[in-house]
């Protein structure tokens, strides 16, 4: 097999030898092998990070002297850690382990010069070091989901942009007809995040606009990372995944092609309905009502999509890892994303609004919905990459167990409790007209809940532990031989 | 499987003309053929894969979303001012009849629940021995300037109430402005329920106290206070011919 | 910057943003993206490797047919 030597003859189409156009599947998967579990032990370790970072500002909203004599772990910087860790370091990395693995399957091709985009992977991995260490450091920017300090900034675009251009390269390299519905969550995704980050760095950090545009650009740029950057990742990873694994294909195909542009079109604008109330023109929160409601259609496409698929085979799905997940994070989509819109109404989110509802909200998103996949998707990658079975059943058990009741009563609990709170926050004395609660006993009320939140963070810390050490075993371990079951990959000889 | 599955011609490569060697193409030899009719065969029969038209209850849904939509823009659009952010009211100013009357009464009691109710209690009468009372008591229903200093600054060390002696401190409300603090002091000093029946306090009172002491930064003393205002007797009147004119007149 | 040139400079923008769709939209119309989706949803299977009918992911050790090859429904 012979290689273009250049990376200008790569791209040109007609370059390369015809032997080399098509790959199998399990080529695609070996030209991975490298960035998959790079991307993948980072995330991992991000995860693990993060999670502690969780621990320690949920066990502080109970215990506000915990850790309180030390500058580096006080609440508003250990809290943000959280959040970047999360976000930029374990969601980020397991997305650009996981879309460019489906990516370059459905494009049939592998990856070519996968040394730049490994660069562009340890760039972006320092950088997110560099910034969560900022943070602790008290360097943060004060602007939700933009806190890293603006000299990482530079080093994360730049890192995007290496890692960006290679999905857009695969794209190119592809050996197939059809786009999948996967490719085009996937492209957009890439597309859109630079054009996010960009905007939001221009318009927050580096030439601040003034006024309200600024926190108009604010939640315009951390919803949209939830909408157009995790949500078409997770979304596109699932398209491709249920179908895979149940070996049957997308129950009404075509209406994802509807899904998808309804996406684009209405996402985009959702994100004003975290001002509402706040002194934007009333129209633009209008509109930012009237899209976050419109984002049913696409919600609904592809809820018949995801939940029709798997109809009839729950008992298949139920022996597969992925699908364990991966259907969880899909009934989760369906759920958040309706609640969203709901919560997108005035009427309701003046009740929600500044609540731990909003906190049970993004983790009923970002986890149960995105991060449930991705753990789902790491599930069906790994093995193939390595060509190597999962060491434990037992620990993938508890890891699903621990994580998928430990959210799942997290979101609840902090639902409750931000109801609560948003309720006695807004209630008025009849008598005095006057606020019926005092501040100070509205929050003293949410502490129960808070910890709560606590020990269901303590049950995802398993979980996630569980998880941590499947995957190093499973990386220590040498490749599957005869005498141990086949992987679950199916490569015959391989 | 079939032809028609193939890419169009431009898209080939190598651009000699030559189809480019598919998936489906390569090495399609008896075996293969077998089994990819097999699994035709085998697609037939799955139902649920069947390509249905979209779903009526879809176009039900977008169809109520969209008319929804265009109502709730229309409703709320605010005239599409940009300088209005109340979309419940119309976009076209009221006429303005000018500054409004400030209930001081409803004003003072909203202060009161706010700043002052954590330590003096709703009921006014403080906690024993930590909080001295304000309802009953002689320093409320004394000089009113007092008071406007102990608000401004807050209060510390030995203090007598009602012949209690507390030893606390009081932190200071200069945050409140001038009309938060004459209402709060009004109500305090005037409404039954805290058994006080003194005189209000003007704002402009308070603010000429404030620029008055505007360099003060610690909290009073009682010495100090009465070093200005004299002992607290519990019963204060305003000096002849400055009586403000809503007084309340104990006579009648 | 000011007002204005915030709307001008967004306006531009979101023309662009709103082309660029359009384009791509146009590009999957006539390429056929949109004609033969039936197929299109079947291109995730492959034959050799991993079928059709097949599901491709157990437990470890959990493979029913560990031994021999992917087990299909329907047969
Ligand atoms: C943090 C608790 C606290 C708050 C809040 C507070 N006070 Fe006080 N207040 C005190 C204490 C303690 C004293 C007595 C100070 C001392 O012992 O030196 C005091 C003394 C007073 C006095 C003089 C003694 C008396 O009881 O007549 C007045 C008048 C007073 N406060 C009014 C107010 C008003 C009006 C507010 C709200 C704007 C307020 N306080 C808020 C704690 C508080």
């Amino acid at each position: 097999m012979s290689f273009p030597s250049t990376l200008t003859e790569a791209m040109s189409p007609t370059a390369e030898p015809k032997s080399d156009l098509l790959a199998k599947l399990s080529e695609v998967d070996r030209s991975m092998k490298v960035l998959g579990v790079f991307f993948t032990v980072c995330g991992l370790l991000w995860l693990m990070a993060g999670t502690l970072f969780a621990l320690v500002a949920s066990i502080k909203m109970h215990n506000v002297d915990f850790l309180g004599d030390s500058e580096f772990w006080t609440w508003g910087r250990v809290r943000s850690a959280h959040l970047n860790a999360m976000i930029y370091g374990w969601a980020f990395n397991v997305s650009f382990a996981v879309a460019p693995w489906i990516m370059a399957r459905l494009c049939r091709t592998r990856v070519r010069f996968t040394n730049i985009f490994l660069f562009g992977g340890i760039f972006w991995n320092i950088g997110v070091v560099i910034g969560v260490y900022g943070i602790l450091a008290g360097h943060k920017v004060g602007v939700e989901w933009l806190e890293f300090p603006a000299y990482v900034t530079p080093i994360l675009a730049l890192a995007f942009a290496f890692i960006g251009v290679w999905v857009i390269l695969l794209f190119r390299w592809r050996q197939t007809g059809h786009v999948y519905v996967s490719q085009w969550y996937f492209l957009a995704a890439f597309f859109w995040l630079p054009w996010l980050y960009a905007m939001a760095q221009i318009m927050i950090v580096h030439e601040p606009a003034r006024g309200v545009v600024q926190s108009l650009t604010n939640w315009w740029f951390a919803h949209n990372v939830l909408g157009l950057w995790l949500t078409p990742i997770a979304v596109g990873a699932a398209y491709y995944l249920i179908p895979k694994v149940l070996g049957r294909p997308i129950y009404s195909y075509y209406l994802s092609v509807i899904g998808f542009w309804a996406l684009a079109l209405f996402y985009n604008w959702a994100g004003v309905h975290h001002l509402i109330g706040g002194p934007v023109p009333a129209w633009v929160i209008s509109a930012g009502t009237v899209a976050s409601v419109m984002m049913v259609i696409p919600v609904i496409v592809v809820a018949i999509n995801h939940h029709m698929t798997v109809v009839g085979l729950h008992r298949e799905g139920w022996a597969s890892p992925t699908i364990r997940f991966v259907v969880f994070g899909a009934i989760n989509y369906t759920a958040v994303s309706l609640l969203g819109s709901a919560m997108a109404l005035r009427s309701v989110n003046e009740i929600t609004h500044f609540t731990h509802f909003t906190v049970s909200h993004s983790h009923h998103g970002v986890y149960s919905f995105f991060t449930m996949i991705m753990f789902g998707g790491i599930y069906y990658m790994l093995p193939r990459l390595l060509n190597r079975e999962w060491p434990s059943a037992m620990l993938i058990s508890l890891h699903w167990w621990t994580t998928a009741v430990g959210v799942t009563l997290m979101v609840i609990v902090l639902a409750i409790g931000g109801f609560i709170q948003g309720l006695q926050l807004n209630a008025i004395d009849p008598e005095t007209e006057t606020a019926a609660f005092e501040f100070l006993e509205v929050m003293r009320a949410t502490i129960p809940y808070m910890v709560m939140r606590s020990l269901t963070g303590v049950l995802i810390t398993i979980g996630h532990v569980a998880f941590f050490i499947n995957i190093i075993w499973m990386l220590s371990r040498r490749a599957a031989d005869g005498s141990e079951s086949k992987p679950t990959l199916l490569t015959p000889g391989a | 499987m079939s032809d028609k599955k193939l890419p169009q011609d431009k898209d080939q490569y190598p651009t000699t003309g030559e189809p480019r060697e598919t998936f489906e193409g390569h090495g399609f030899d008896d075996d293969r053929l077998q089994r990819v009719h097999a699994q035709l065969m085998r697609e037939k029969e799955e139902p649920s894969e069947g390509f249905s038209p979209t779903p009526l209850f879809l176009v039900f849904v977008i169809m109520i979303l969209a008319f929804w939509g265009g109502v709730y823009m229309v409703w709320y659009s605010g005239e599409f001012s940009a300088f209005h952010f109340d979309e419940t009211k119309s976009a076209v100013v009221a006429e303005d009849t000018g500054p409004r009357e400030v209930d001081m009464m409803a004003l003072g009691r909203r202060v009161y629940a706010q700043n002052c109710q954590v330590c003096h209690q709703a009921s006014g009468e403080g906690q024993r021995g930590v909080y001295p009372p304000v309802a009953r008591a002689d320093w409320v229903q004394d000089n009113p300037e007092r008071l406007i200093k102990v608000v401004l600054h807050g209060l510390e060390g030995r203090v007598e109430v009602n012949g209690n002696t507390y030893n606390n401190a009081m932190q200071a409300f200069g945050r409140l402005n001038d009309q938060q603090v004459a209402a709060v002091l009004t109500y305090i000093r005037t409404d039954p329920d805290f058994g006080n029946d003194s005189y209000p306090v003007s704002p402009e009172l308070v603010a000429q106290v404030r620029s008055d002491f505007d360099d003060r930064r610690n909290a009073w003393t009682q010495p100090e206070l009465e070093d200005i205002h004299g002992p607290v007797t519990g019963d204060w009147s305003p000096p002849e011919g400055e009586e403000p004119e809503e007084e309340p007149d104990p006579a009648s | 910057m000011e007002f204005g040139g915030y709307i001008i400079l967004g306006a531009v923008f979101a023309g662009l943003l709103f082309l660029g769709a359009a384009a791509v939209l146009w590009w999957a119309y006539r390429d056929g993206q949109f004609s033969d989706l039936e197929s299109g949803s079947r291109t995730i299977f492959d034959d050799e490797e991993e079928p059709e009918g097949a599901q491709t992911d157990f437990f470890p050790t959990k493979n029913p047919e560990d031994l021999d090859g992917p087990p299909r429904r329907g047969e």
